[in-house]
């Protein structure tokens, strides 16, 4: 679902009482270079796209069914969350080109989960494409990102070099939370798992990493 | 009369308000009038563009008749227009109006598109100084 009309009125009008003499259409421009920013950086917008793996077959196009387009491939997972190795290897967005690392032998409904951002075209009224809980979720950090990136434009008579870089920096700090909170699920308190360092099997010493360990290092 | 700066028609009224020329027949023509109200548009375009590349790309409105057609401007822009306009026109002009009015106007209107605050009005015959006695 798009954004709702009363969360982009009221983000616009937050953003123009703080920048005097600002055209809304400067506003809704500065806005969707931030959204794109926000939702790149973030990882926080996210869809599950099903396809269907067919024999002998690595290439697969798969297209968001709910707006944005694809900036990167999370994992390709099927109903028992198993997961098949998979790159892009090309972007036509909206879309992304997918490739199988491993050919498969038979037919398997899978999901592919990528993570995006708005594109063009806007909606009406230069309203960007974004999801509806992007704006009621996280007005502050947006907000201030506007606000610091036009605070910042040169001989403007909203022009603020010095409160645009306090702001622009809390865009930031913002896009950190939200890269958190999607990494860990939303879960409060949660964290990202992963096995205790003793348990590890694979070595990164020399700063080269070992993917595929020899056996010697095993249990190290 | 108070102008709603919506139309083309409202911003030559205020600017002939403002130029002392509201009744005929006029001291600027209404063609006159037209060019210092594109050019002040330019003009605009030049310090925001964001007034109008969002709207019109790489076009510019343009108006050839003073009539109720719609000047998309946004509210806090358009009295900066007027005064661009009113600057355009006194700059054309070499009878009686002195420049350093005209400089004012076009002072105050690049100053309230790239400044909070507008420069104020130079007054057009200089003040007496005070006597020393």
């Amino acid at each position: 679902m798009a954004i709702q009309k009363q969360d982009f009125d009221r983000m616009i009008n937050e953003c123009e009482v703080q920048l005097p003499g600002a055209t809304r259409a400067g506003i809704k421009g500065t806005l969707f270079n931030v959204l794109d920013e926000f939702l790149s950086d973030s990882n926080s917008w996210l869809e599950w796209i099903p396809f269907v793996i067919v024999s002998d077959t690595q290439n697969y196009t798969i297209t968001p069914a709910q707006g944005g387009q694809i900036k990167r491939l999370g994992q390709v997972i099927d109903k028992n969350c198993v997961r098949y190795p998979a790159t892009v290897v090309g972007l036509q967005p909206p879309a992304a080109d997918l490739w199988l690392v491993w050919p498969t032998n038979v037919t398997v409904n899978v999901q592919a989960i990528v993570y995006k951002s708005i594109v063009l075209p806007n909606q009406h009224d230069q309203v960007p494409d974004a999801p509806s809980w992007l704006l009621p979720q996280y007005e502050r950090p947006i907000e201030a990102g506007v606000v610091g990136r036009m605070q910042m434009h040169k001989a403007k008579s909203y022009s603020d070099p010095t409160n645009g870089m306090i702001n622009v920096k809390r865009l930031r700090d913002g896009i950190a939370m939200a890269r958190t909170q999607a990494m860990r699920g939303g879960l409060y308190g949660g964290q990202s798992w992963r096995f205790p360092r003793d348990f590890r099997t694979n070595s990164q010493r020399g700063g080269v990493s070992t993917p595929f360990p020899s056996p010697t290092s095993w249990g190290v | 009369m108070p102008y709603e700066l919506d139309s083309v028609e409202s911003y030559i009224l205020d600017v002939r308000t403002i130029l002392l020329d509201k009744t005929p027949p006029y001291r600027y023509s209404d063609n006159s009038l037209l060019v210092a109200f594109n050019t002040a548009m330019l003009e605009a375009r030049r310090l925001r563009p964001d007034m109008f590349v969002y709207k019109f790309g790489d076009r510019m409105p343009y108006y050839a008749a003073i009539t109720d057609e719609h000047v998309p401007i946004e509210f806090q822009l358009r009295l900066p227009i007027v005064y661009g306009t009113v600057a355009h026109a006194m700059l054309r002009d070499e009878e009686d109006v002195p420049v350093q009015r005209a400089n004012s106007f076009m002072i105050m209107f690049q100053n309230m598109l790239t400044n909070v605050y507008a420069t104020p009005l130079t007054p057009t015959v200089s003040t007496p100084t005070a006597s020393t006695q």
